[in-house]
């Protein structure tokens, strides 16, 4: 790489053209949780109702061991939003009801007094 | 598709049903319903919330505000203030307000909210095998701008400036370390990042290499070009496999896109990564005990000086630096000296990653400013102390740290202040205990681990460590003297002062700090035999409950020493001094009748002191109730 | 040059100085353990701490560099209380036999213990014990007995390039030992016995042969022959209080003749011999009659070990002819028995060595050419000594006695086979009489007489010349065996010997525990040569050849040099080695003491 300006070039051409986004943390603490199966499950409900421009993501770990498998649902022109505790089948269900519905599965979501729930 | 405006869900979970939530459900829906707004309010029935106490419960996205015993009364002011003009019904908001906004980012989760995210920030945004992401999130900028338009003075006087102090425990400024290895004569010089993390709890440095792997390769580049070396090593432990794997790709992707290797961003400067993998041995993290690990050589620390920076890796001078420590350099490079040195406090800049767990609600990985304040970790962040319990000790810097109290909930984290109070920084574990954890089993705890990871060099820590392990063990197991803790005193003194690298410098930590703050806990133990949170196997009793014994024999059976007595139709009973406290009764009883508990205070004549058996059942069933309260 | 204050004194030394050397310089005595000059310096025992102002904690002195305006106070209160603490822990992993021990008021530990007034300990616990291995003939591992200091391993490691110890296990269960906790008698060791002379306690120790002898002396049927080695002569006297490198060659026959051995014979006559067929075994070399070149010596059976387990090629370059000792023994139970007219089965032969390796050899399946065991007991320099000293005899006071004839005369140069490059004199001095005729030239002999560097020459003997090499220690052996395997240098005579300064520092000479050991060590093996070569200037007959008792042998028994007899007798074969057997009989690790002594006695 010669230059900054091949750096820009491909912070630039990836901020313009930005689907939407799902991220599941893969630290070792979520492959622990089950990450792995949360990936699949996603992946595997995206080809199954054939959806389109969206980028399905593996992170490092949020930090939030506690409440491992995390998925974050970033949809264009939305707030981004971190569900915990991500089964397959809660995988499954975020796809369909957040995805498809843009219905948030308020139960899953990482709420603001995190204490009084119990995992 | 309609494109709701807002999602508002209802609680009809058992315990919200029982508290009437169907009638605010049918009230919302005929609500909607009258103000037209069904378009643009979509009402969802939802599961439990786990927030019964306060049910009805309504939670409104997007906004995510929480609506708590709600009335079918209240759900009309609900719709007209909030769902129609946006206007939060404040009077029904979970009583403590504060806590409560909306679910917009990351930032407003509660868990997230105090946080300071530095080094953490691309750890679970960006795809840590795609380094496209972590150019997008402004990734090799940094180095793009230290070896273009910086001189290699001027980025150690950037990092210098910075005030940044390394985060691997030692605390030392992270620029002068630099300046060193700069000024130092031998070529060729080399920067080893330092991944060999070993305290018993932490996983900062894996959480950044496995989030964010890039932030470390184009750090070591930095510092590469600031000290004039071409080559790098991670010294990571095997024990980190999805690190590892991430670093390769990492490495790999940055070498296609022409960023690690010849001729960096079109000037001279040139540099290698190449990982090491340790076995994990605690004691590699020492920084002279991992270059001998490196040089495949038995990994044990040598005298310094000389110190790495002058004569390291091969006998040439070297860097080396913590993972932490390095994932700061791009960003200082990229936002300035200025801007991290406005984080945190006087002497601590920046922030600084901890790693939660034990007896604490969130356990994870939290990064702060420093001069957060214990409590605000603990409570806040980390969410308090699970089932209502008192937070009694916190463990700071694993086995080479110290233990913090209720006394210090309140002061500033950061490196000086809590080597103040006899606590150390280290590496950032945080391990929260609370009242049913015994001081002096955790001592021991740690002091097994430092006799463990002894490389077994030198004289004090090699027999030190394990002449205090056999103290502590004595005490736990009720065999001790008052003279043990003398004993145990000067012998932690010795092994402090005499041993040769910190391992066995620091090893006597969690023994002189629990000693200073918990003196009593360990006289309890020595004097009444008695351990107080009833953790000590030794210094437990076995009892048969009269009421529930029927007598049928099965324990007395079972038992390998003899210790239960009784004849058919006889209530049994347990001899204390037979008795090995191996619980084999206790699970063989099919009624129950067996209790396990910590033993009764002892008089010094050995006598069982009865006010203080009273005193002591109080205090239990006190404390049974505030979890009944709580929940 | 850096100024430094050490204890209110102030001094100048030179970049690089230690702070240990700086006071030693100064006269302050700052005790230590593990630290060897030069050769150990890893700061480990914690013994040598100071006060270093402006540091928190003690430093330890043997591997602190001196530094400019470094204030260092060694003897406060406060320092003596850390020492006397950090030696009671030492102490408190320390089997207390003293005793019954081998270096019992000989051991640095029990000196320390002594001079830090300690009387008890304060931490007291478990204690290791591990299984102590007797299965070499040569050596003796009592690894509970170990403080950990390392020496045995940078020695066997650095100097000797051998490398059979290292740390085993980890924390308060390390140990020193063979990788896997082996035997020593599966790893390549070469039984020199450096290790020995390095170690502060008994935790390596030679194998007491005493008894086997004393049992001999006792049987009124057995004829107890002895062969001393050229170095005895040099060193017995330390035992014994008297000056290093002091020549006590005729208080020495005196004690032997009152401890009862019925003969005492000088082992310098089987160099004289040795000599003999080592000479004309290389002049057949170098005419291209023989094997190839260079010849190696095999008169120091630490190098023929080391030879053949790492340098196995070079088997036909080993000279044939077996060692002084080992000769002497074959010619005890042939020629000596024939003139004494004992049969052999009733002559018990011993030899005293200042080797340990020797014990090994003695006990080599392939030595019995005589049709009996060759050479029955070994015993070093020590352990003549323990014997003196249990019989009551006071060593500084007795007259001189004489050897015996006819195995009792040897030439000079047989006598300075004990010192390096001592070898390589003897046989050049054969040699050049032979091809050239006279005596070779001082300046050509200076060449090979070495105390320092691996020495290499190039000696004209008419129109041929010898290309030869000298090699001090086995570490230098290496280099050299490399530089010819690779080779970068073309040589034809090499003289090896496996201990630093040859015989007179073998690993069977006295023991010093002094603080500076290493040091100390060279400037002994100097004396005790000095002493070597004195005697060899008093010699009225200097070259082998020219022994009249070796003409006699010769003509009365062997024939001539190399002859079929002296074939059957004194040259032997040489076999390459696996480095590692794996024979499993010793479990090294923490078990109570098991001894093998009499179910591996490989002597019997």
């Amino acid at each position: 790489m010669d230059s900054i300006s091949q750096l820009e070039e491909i912070k630039n051409r990836r901020l313009a053209d930005r689907p939407g986004r799902i991220l599941i943390s893969m630290g070792t603490c979520s492959m622990a949780a089950g990450a792995k199966s949360t990936l699949k499950a996603s992946v595997d409900e995206f080809a199954q109702r054939k959806l389109e421009g969206w980028d399905i993501i593996q992170t490092g770990c949020l930090g939030f061991c506690d409440r491992e498998p995390l998925l974050v649902v970033e949809k264009p022109g939305q707030p981004r939003v971190v569900y915990f505790g991500v089964t397959e089948d809660r995988a499954r269900q975020i796809v369909a009801n957040h995805i498809v519905n843009d219905h948030i599965v308020g139960e899953w979501v990482l709420p603001t007094e995190v204490a009084t729930y119990s995992g | 598709m309609p494109h709701y405006r807002h999602h508002v869900l209802v609680c009809q979970g058992t315990g919200c049903l029982s508290s009437g939530s169907t009638g605010v459900l049918k009230a919302l829906e005929e609500q909607v319903q009258a103000q037209h707004l069904s378009d643009q309010v979509r009402v969802v029935k939802s599961g439990c919330f786990g927030f019964c106490m306060q049910g009805p419960v309504m939670i409104v996205y997007p906004e995510g505000v929480f609506y708590t015993q709600v009335t079918p009364q209240d759900v009309n002011e609900i719709v007209a203030s909030h769902l129609k003009n946006g206007k939060t019904v404040e009077r029904l908001l979970y009583s403590d307000p504060a806590t409560h906004k909306k679910v917009e980012d990351f930032g407003d989760i509660l868990f997230f909210k105090g946080q300071r995210r530095i080094v953490l920030d691309n750890c679970g945004s960006i795809n840590p095998e795609d380094i496209e992401e972590y150019i997008e999130r402004d990734g090799y900028f940094a180095l793009a701008k230290a070896v273009t338009k910086m001189t290699p003075q001027q980025v150690i006087d950037e990092i210098k400036n910075s005030g940044l102090r390394g985060r691997g425990g030692g605390g030392f400024s992270t620029g002068k370390k630099w300046e060193f290895a700069l000024g130092a004569k031998g070529e060729p010089k080399y920067v080893i990042c330092n991944a060999d993390e070993g305290d018993p709890g932490a996983f900062m440095d894996r959480s950044i290499l496995e989030g964010d792997p890039h932030s470390v390769i184009e750090a070591m580049m930095i510092a590469g070009y600031a000290i004039g070396s071409h080559q790098g090593y991670v010294y990571v432990r095997a024990e980190y496999p999805v690190a590892v794997s991430r670093l390769e790709i990492a490495l790999a992707q940055a070498r296609d896109k022409g960023i690690l290797g010849r001729k960096i961003f079109g000037t001279e400067f040139y540099f290698e990564v190449d990982i090491r993998l340790g076995a994990g041995a605690f004691v590699c993290g020492e920084e002279t005990s991992l270059i001998r690990s490196i040089q495949g050589l038995r990994g044990e620390p040598r005298p310094r000086p000389p110190f790495p920076a002058v004569e390291g890796l091969w006998g040439r001078p070297t860097l080396i630096n913590n993972v932490e420590t390095l994932a700061n350099i791009p960003r200082i490079i990229r936002q300035g000296a200025e801007w991290f040195a406005s984080i945190g406090t006087e002497r601590s800049k920046g922030t600084k990653v901890f790693a939660l767990a034990g007896k604490i609600h969130n356990t994870g990985l939290i990064e702060v400013p420093m001069g957060t304040s214990l409590r605000d970790v603990i409570f806040n962040l980390g969410g308090g102390i699970p089932d209502g319990k008192k937070f009694k000790v916190a463990q700071t810097g694993g086995p080479s740290g110290g233990c913090l109290t209720e006394e210090h909930l309140d002061i500033p984290l950061e490196y000086d202040t809590l080597t103040e109070v006899g606590s150390m920084m280290g590496s950032g574990g945080l391990i929260i205990m609370d009242e049913d954890s015994c001081i002096v089993d955790v001592a021991r705890f740690y002091l097994e681990f430092t006799r463990d990871e002894s490389c077994g060099k030198c004289t004090p820590c090699r027999i030190g460590t394990k002449r205090m392990l056999e103290i502590l063990t004595r005490i736990t197991e009720g065999k001790g003297t008052e003279k043990d803790l003398t004993d145990l005193r000067e012998l932690a003194q010795v092994v402090r002062e005499n041993s040769l690298c910190g391992l066995g410098v620091s090893a006597p930590n969690p023994v002189l700090s629990t000693l200073r703050y918990f003196e009593e806990e360990y006289l309890s133990h020595i004097r009444d035999k008695h351990c107080p949170a009833g953790v000590c196997e030794k210094l437990l009793s076995f009892t048969i409950k009269p009421d529930l014994c029927k007598a049928c024999g099965l324990c007395r059976k079972e038992c390998p020493v003899g210790a239960i007595k009784g004849a058919p139709k006889q209530l049994h009973s347990i001899e204390d001094e037979t008795c090995v406290k191996c619980g084999a009764c206790v699970s063989k009883c099919p009624f129950k009748a067996i209790a396990r508990g910590r033993k009764p205070k002892q008089t010094p004549e050995g006598h069982i002191d009865n006010t203080r058996v009273a005193a002591e059942a109080r205090s239990h069933a006190d404390s049974n109730n505030s979890v009944t309260t709580v929940h | 040059m850096v100024k430094l204050v050490i204890d209110n004194l102030p001094i100048e030394v030179e970049a690089g100085t230690t702070v240990l050397e700086a006071a030693q310089e100064l006269g302050i005595d700052i005790p230590t353990l593990c630290y060897l000059k030069e050769v150990n310096v890893i700061a480990s025992c914690r013994i040598c701490l100071v006060e270093l102002e402006g540091h928190r904690n003690l430093v330890a002195a043997c591997a602190l560099p001196a530094a400019e305006g470094m204030v260092i106070r060694t003897h406060t209160p406060h320092v003596l209380y850390e020492r006397k603490k950090v030696l009671e822990l030492l102490l408190s992993d320390h089997p207390f036999d003293c005793l019954t021990c081998f270096r019992n008021l000989n051991c640095e530990l029990q000196t320390l213990a002594q001079e830090f007034n300690i009387h008890g300990l304060q931490w007291e616990g478990e204690r290791n014990v591990f299984a102590v291995d007797d299965l070499s003939p040569s050596l003796v591992r009592e690894p509970s007995k170990c403080i950990r200091c390392r020496r045995c391993i940078t020695v066997c490691r650095d100097v000797l390039t051998v490398s059979i110890y290292d740390m085993q296990g980890r924390g308060f269960d390390s140990v020193q030992g063979p990788a896997f906790n082996d035997s020593i008698q599966d790893t390549p060791c070469t039984t020199c016995g450096q290790c020995i002379l390095v170690c502060p306690t008994a935790a390596l120790h030679e194998k007491d042969d005493t008894d086997k002898v004393w049992t001999a002396l006792q049987n009124p049927d057995m004829h107890v022959v002895i062969q001393t080695a050229p170095s005895i002569r040099v060193s017995l006297g330390e035992e014994f209080g008297m000056p290093q490198g002091e020549l006590v060659e005729g208080k020495m026959i005196t004690a032997l003749n009152r401890m009862g051995f019925d003969k005492v014979f000088d082992d310098c006559f089987g160099a004289d011999v040795c000599i003999m067929e080592e000479s004309t075994e290389l002049l057949t070399r170098l005419q291209g009659n023989g094997g190839p070149l260079p010849q190696f010596t095999s008169c120091c059976p630490g190098w023929v070990k080391f030879c053949e387990n790492f340098y196995p090629e070079f088997m036909p370059h080993l000279s044939s002819t077996k060692s002084p000792q080992q000769i002497f023994g074959s010619l005890v139970k042939t020629y000596y028995a024939q003139i004494a007219g004992i049969s052999p089965d009733k002559i018990f032969s011993v030899s005293v060595m200042p080797c340990i390796a020797k014990k090994f050899e003695a006990a080599r399946e392939e030595h019995q050419d005589s049709g009996h065991r060759d050479v029955d007991a070994v015993l070093t320099t020590r352990e003549l000594a323990r014997m003196i000293r249990m019989s009551g005899i006071n060593f500084a006071d007795l007259p001189d006695g004489k050897f015996d004839s006819p195995m009792g005369y040897a030439s000079g140069a047989g006598v300075i086979f004990g010192a390096s490059g001592g070898v390589m004199e003897a046989a050049l001095r054969t040699l050049y009489d032979k091809l050239v005729g006279g005596e070779i030239p001082e300046e050509d002999l200076e060449k090979v007489r070495s105390f320092n560097e691996l020495r290499e020459a190039e000696i004209h003997m008419g129109e041929r010349t010898v290309r030869v090499a000298v090699a001090r220690n086995l570490g230098e052996a290496r280099k050299l065996c490399d530089r010819v395997r690779n080779k970068e240098a073309e040589y034809d005579f090499i003289e090896i010997m496996a201990c630093p300064g040859a015989c007179t520092g073998g690993g069977g000479q006295p023991i010093y525990s002094n603080l500076d050991k290493w040091s100390l060590q060279i400037d002994l093996r100097k004396s005790r040569a000095r002493g070597l070569f004195e005697a060899d200037s008093q010699k009225k007959h200097r070259k082998s050849h020219e022994n009249p008792y070796v003409h006699k042998l010769y003509e009365d028994f062997l024939g001539e040099p190399s002859s079929a007899r002296a074939h059957q007798l004194l040259h032997t074969e040489h076999k390459a080695r696996p480095l590692y057997t794996n024979r499993g009989d010793y479990a090294g690790d923490k078990v109570e003491h098991r001894h093998y002594r009499e179910e591996h006695n490989l002597l019997h």
